[in-house]
């Protein structure tokens, strides 16, 4: 989880992004690596005759494919919030969401408030006009209070 | 490797966690689940040892004093069963779940609650295999699985229900299994902090990416196989039955080339933790990082290609047997790469002897010899009369208990005081390792005497010449498994409370582990640290 912050003329921007380590060639490269493998052997059981491996190779194979989307799709991932002289917006992009919101300066409202689907930790509200906006879902909780303080200062001022 | 990490004012206790039972129930906190495992580990072991001793007071005297046959045969299979699956694996996941996380820089787990699942399918497993004995005491069945480990067809065939019960066991063990591996490969290649390149990585994660790959490659073999027995046992096919156009010996392929890959799954997370014990009480740092992380990976890809070294008395081809024997011979070759850099390790450090560096430098030595007598049993002419001998017996608890068991202690000693954030006994510590090693090659050695002399395993009764051995291995075994009281003990007494155990806890340690306070906080690297280039 990484938040990088540009400041510029009039401008502050902070960008949530998950820690990824692991580049697409790489990610390419071990499942080649061990779909290259595990079908060998399988293949290999199946000549013999114990044709009950490549099943259970098959759905593993296809599990590990799963987890590797999960976390693809997690590393997609970003929120960015840029603060532009009465301007608040929002822009994240989640797994299965994509949410664009502006809010005015004068109005928004900040709150730390638990979300159960997202565990014991509090997200941050952005509320203004009934409507409500959370961030705070790439980074960890102690950056979460970071970026709750800082934000807040800067609303304020 | 230098490292600078941004510590903050934790603010503890933040938010609603459950706690009492949900919260162990409902968990995905790396931590917690590592706790879990680390403790399903210990109870197992206890459970495990109890059925052995059983094993070994039948043996202290030639003739049958306390038990069936039958129920002997039961005890040693399940007691190797739940050695292997539910003490010494879950043992080295446990360690991987509480340090992985820690080491890499990373908040968590990548599926964490993958992680929770994974944990929750070893309780019922347990059950399963060891059901069979209570099933018994109603006259249900007529107990456990009585195979041995191994299983082997067509025995296992033939065998009541407790071969059922195991084979679902070992279902949903290797469930738990693919899903713990599938996890650590996840997070030790998605989530490791800015600047940790793989070869920078803590030896410990490289020794558990190599096992993970190693379990996600054979795990299937070994589901295949057992699901093929259950098939030939209730739905009549023929795979291992010659009668019917199958054959046995297939089975002895299916399981070796899981099993022999699993001594490797047991040992690379300890091999793994060893360098880092050893730099920590030498002062000094790793020797050969790089040599041992390509020694890690040579030794997973034989230990691929040398399973029928297990059955080379079988009738194999002789071409075959030549292959597996100088195969598997070549695996010494990376191992004494390891070796070599352990010792170079501690090539004129600054030694103090702490409990973790005494079991470290016993496990070198009884490891060494683990070793060697593999080479022994890897020659096809020297096996002809050593296979299914108590010299096997001796060769795997010389690389498992001396290799697996003591390397996992030399690790819970080592990170029991950053993970409770107390000093354990030190003076128990010292106790509870030098009864271990005495009553263990007062157990052990003489096994490796009663094979050469041809007495063969897994049989409850033997010839009078075997007598004195025998009851020197069964005393041995007894001080054996009642000095683990002093561990279980200990360790209880540390997580009660003690002395404060400062953050980096031991003088020498390097690395990001370290960084952090002991205990750590609920949620680890809540700021990403940040691996500088140096
Ligand atoms: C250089 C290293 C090693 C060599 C050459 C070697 C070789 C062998 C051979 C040839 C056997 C079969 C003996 C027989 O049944 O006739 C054997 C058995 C065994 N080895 Fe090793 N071994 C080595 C290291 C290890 C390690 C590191 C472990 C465990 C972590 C291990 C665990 C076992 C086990 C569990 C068995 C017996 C399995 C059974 O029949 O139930 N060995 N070894
Ligand atoms: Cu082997």
């Amino acid at each position: 989880m990484a938040i990088t912050t540009i400041e510029a003329e009039g401008v502050h921007e902070w960008r949530a992004r998950p820690n990824c380590s692991l580049n697409p060639f790489a990610r390419r490269l071990l499942i080649g690596g061990v779909l290259f493998a595990s079908l060998l052997v399988s293949g290999g059981f199946l000549i013999a005759g114990a044709w009950l491996v490549l099943p259970f190779a098959g759905v593993e194979l296809a599990v590990l494919y799963i987890a590797l989307r999960i976390l693809d799709r997690r590393d997609q991932s970003s929120e960015t919030v840029r603060l532009e002289g009465s301007r608040l917006s929002i822009v994240s992009h989640l797994p299965g969401r994509d949410i664009h919101h502006d809010f005015n300066t004068g109005w928004a409202r900040l709150s730390l408030e638990a979300d159960t689907a997202t565990g014991p930790d509090p997200l941050i509200c952005i509320r203004s006009h009934g409507r409500c906006c959370q961030v705070g879902h790439l980074m960890t909780p102690e950056q979460r209070y970071q970026f709750y303080a800082d934000l807040s200062r800067r609303l304020r001022s | 490797m230098n490292t600078a990490t941004h510590t903050l004012d934790h603010h503890d206790g933040h938010g609603h966690h459950p706690t009492g039972l949900m919260r162990w129930l409902t968990t995905t906190n790396h931590k917690d689940i590592g706790t879990m495992y680390l403790t399903f580990s210990l109870l197992m072991f206890f459970l495990g040892g109890a059925m052995i001793l059983g094993v070994r007071a039948e043996l202290f005297q030639p003739g049958l004093q306390l038990m069936k046959p039958e129920f002997f045969n039961q005890l040693i299979g399940v007691h190797a069963l739940v050695m292997i699956f539910a003490a010494l694996m879950p043992a080295a996941t446990g360690f991987a779940n509480w340090m992985i996380p820690l080491m890499i820089g990373a908040p968590d787990m990548a599926l964490p609650r993958l992680n929770n699942w994974g944990f929750w399918l070893l309780p019922p497993a347990a059950m399963l295999l060891t059901m069979p004995f209570i099933l018994a005491l109603f006259g249900i069945g007529d107990g456990a699985v009585a195979t041995g480990w191994t299983l082997y067809a067509p025995l296992s065939v033939q065998g009541g229900i407790g071969v059922d019960f195991a084979i679902f066991s070992i279902h949903i063990l290797g469930i738990s299994s693919i899903m713990g591996s599938i996890n650590i490969i996840a997070t030790i290649l998605n989530m490791r902090a800015p600047g940790m390149t793989l070869m920078k990585m803590p030896l410990f994660c490289w020794g558990w990416l190599v096992t993970a790959v190693l379990l996600i490659i054979t795990l299937p073999v070994l589901a295949g196989g057992v699901t093929m027995l259950l098939t030939d046992r209730h739905f009549g096919t023929h795979f291992f039955n010659a009668a019917g156009g199958g054959d046995p010996i297939l089975f002895q392929h299916l399981f070796w080339f899981f099993g022999h890959p699993e001594v490797y799954i047991l040992l690379l997370p300890v091999w793994g933790l060893m360098p880092h014990v050893l730099s920590t009480f030498t002062r000094k740092p790793i020797y050969g990082h790089t040599a041992q992380v390509w020694s890690f990976i040579a030794i997973g890809v034989l230990g691929l290609i040398v399973w029928a070294h297990h059955f080379l008395t079988a009738g194999l081809p002789v071409p075959a047997l030549l292959y597996f024997m100088y195969s598997t011979m070549s695996i010494s070759l990376p191992l004494a790469v390891l070796f070599f850099c352990w010792i170079a390790t501690m090539w004129r450090g600054a030694m103090s002897f702490e409990t973790p560096m005494l079991f470290a430098v016993g496990f070198i030595v009884l490891f060494g010899i683990a070793g060697l007598t593999g080479l022994v049993l890897a020659d096809v002419a020297a096996d002809a009369q050593y296979h299914h001998s108590y010299f096997v017996v001796a060769h795997f608890h010389y690389a498992l208990f001396a290799g697996g068991i003591m390397g996992v202690m030399t690790g819970v000693y080592y990170w029991l005081p950053k993970w409770t954030g107390h000093m354990y006994s030190e003076k128990l510590g010292k106790l509870h390792f030098w009864l271990t090693v005495i009553s263990f090659n007062f157990t052990f050695m003489p096994q490796f005497f009663l094979g050469l002399a041809g007495m063969p395993r897994r049989i409850p009764d033997y010839a009078l010449q075997f007598a004195e051995f025998n009851a020197i291995s069964t005393v041995g075994a007894f001080v054996l498994g009642l000095s683990q009281l002093i561990f279980a003990y200990n360790v209880w007494r540390c997580v009660k409370g003690g002395e404060k155990a400062s953050d980096r806890v031991w003088e020498g340690t390097s690395g990001l582990e370290w960084e952090l306070s002991s205990p750590p906080p609920h949620h680890s690297w809540d700021i990403q640290p940040v691996i500088k280039t140096s």
